[in-house]
């Protein structure tokens, strides 16, 4: 598979949010405005880039200077060695984000840190970069990313227009606007990633 | 046993590696986020108490112990700040302080400036994390016209005029989120009621002024 297939193919065919119904609980909860998906789409981005090349850099080492029956007796320790390399990369965006971007750090708040425990960044590194080569998981973390990205912010877009009658925090409905307030709240983002899936499914449907 | 080594030593250099980079991360961005907090407060501390020019915090001395009661050291922590109109730290005009309130869905922290007779200033929100559209109108500061809520109504409100509507009192809530309002008037309040002996403002005189 071309590296840019590898790309495209989070974005749509593998959209971890709407496909592989990966890390809701963020995607539910941060999709309240553009600002807030945009911001937390990046961080996670910029933690499954650099998670999968240096997970599968790792691996590749150890395949490197390792004998068979060594390589095999690492494979135990696997989940403790990715997620400190993951916590690492998480406390960068953390800290980096709070010294330099303090709105949002306060917007996203607790949802920075558990980026951790986000299974769409440990999935990846088990079930992809594990098993491929330096490259091609740097392009899978760019397409997750970006997929995960573009989830976040289709919700985020409908939420914030209807629920605050803003477009990227700027008022485009007009005071007289009343704002269907529940699309802010969380049964607003159950109403709408179900429409959403719903869709998706309907198409592959009618695809065959 | 070798397995187990091999296992430790793999273990042992991620972590280090790990634990190396947040370090130097760390050196650097420390004094970036001090930053930021500071100007976060000098800001609200600017619009609480806007004809001030020199905030002198007035600090006390808290003691940090360990399991057995031992003092291990003493940690200073700011109590209000003293607010000043002369650059030369003359002319006192009132003082500002913080208060925290257990709000619906958070913790609410507000900055209240309050002049050298004890009436409030002016108020701001600093955080809370309440109802969208509902809680989170706390935070408007629009020109108060005696209908909705708005931070500017605690303009010259004194410890006794300090409860909202529902309560038989003056603050007008908000609008389906009542534990807001009344969250953030009685944080105030309770902070007041501790703060203003310490100042040396009575608080009775102070209510018979008004």
């Amino acid at each position: 598979m071309s590296l840019f297939a590898e790309v495209i193919k989070g974005v749509y065919k593998e959209n971890p949010a709407f496909r592989l119904v990966l890390g809701l609980c963020p995607t539910l909860a941060l999709s309240t405005s553009m600002s807030n998906a945009i911001g937390m789409g990046l961080a996670a981005t910029f933690v499954l880039v650099c998670s999968n090349a240096i997970i599968s850099l790792l691996i590749l080492l150890f395949s490197k200077i390792l004998s068979e029956e060594g390589q095999k007796s690492i494979n135990k320790i696997r989940i403790p060695v990715f997620i400190v390399i993951i916590a690492c990369f998480v406390i960068i965006v953390e800290m980096v984000m709070s010294a330099y971007f303090p709105a949002l750090s306060e917007s996203l708040g607790i949802f920075i840190p558990l980026i951790v425990v986000n299974c769409i960044i440990l999935g990846r590194a088990e079930g992809f970069a594990s098993k491929n080569s330096v490259i091609p998981s740097i392009a899978d973390g760019i397409g997750m990313g970006l997929g995960f990205t573009a989830a976040l912010c289709s919700l985020a877009i409908v939420r914030e227009f209807l629920g605050s009658g803003k477009v990227l925090g700027n008022l485009v409905l007009g005071a007289g606007y009343k704002p269907m307030l529940i699309m802010i709240l969380p049964p607003g983002a159950f109403f709408l990633i179900g429409i959403y899936l719903g869709i998706l499914n309907w198409l592959d449907l009618r695809k065959k | 046993m070798k397995n187990i080594l091999r296992l430790g030593i793999v273990m042992t250099i991620v972590s280090l590696l790990s634990a190396f980079l947040l370090a130097e991360l760390y050196s650097i961005t420390k004094p970036k986020i001090e930053i930021q907090k500071m100007a976060k407060t000098m800001e609200a501390l600017k619009l609480v108490l806007p004809d001030a020019k020199v905030l002198v915090p007035v600090t006390k001395k808290i003691p940090v112990k360990d399991g057995e009661g031992n003092l291990l050291f003493e940690k200073d922590e700011i109590i209000y700040y003293q607010a000043y109109a002369k650059e030369d730290s003359s002319q006192l005009v009132g003082y500002a302080f913080k208060s925290v309130g257990n709000g619906y869905s958070s913790l609410i922290e507000t900055m209240i400036g309050i002049d050298s007779a004890g009436q409030i200033t002016r108020i701001k929100i600093l955080s809370q994390k309440e109802t969208p559209g509902l809680g989170t109108l706390s935070e408007d500061s629009e020109k108060f016209t005696g209908k909705k809520w708005s931070t500017q109504q605690f303009e010259g409100k004194t410890y006794e005029q300090l409860k909202v509507d529902k309560d038989g009192g003056e603050i007008v809530s908000i609008t389906g989120a009542t534990i807001t309002s009344r969250a953030i008037t009685n944080s105030i309040k309770s902070k007041l009621e501790t703060l203003l002996p310490q100042i040396g403002i009575s608080r009775d005189k102070n209510a018979e002024v008004n």
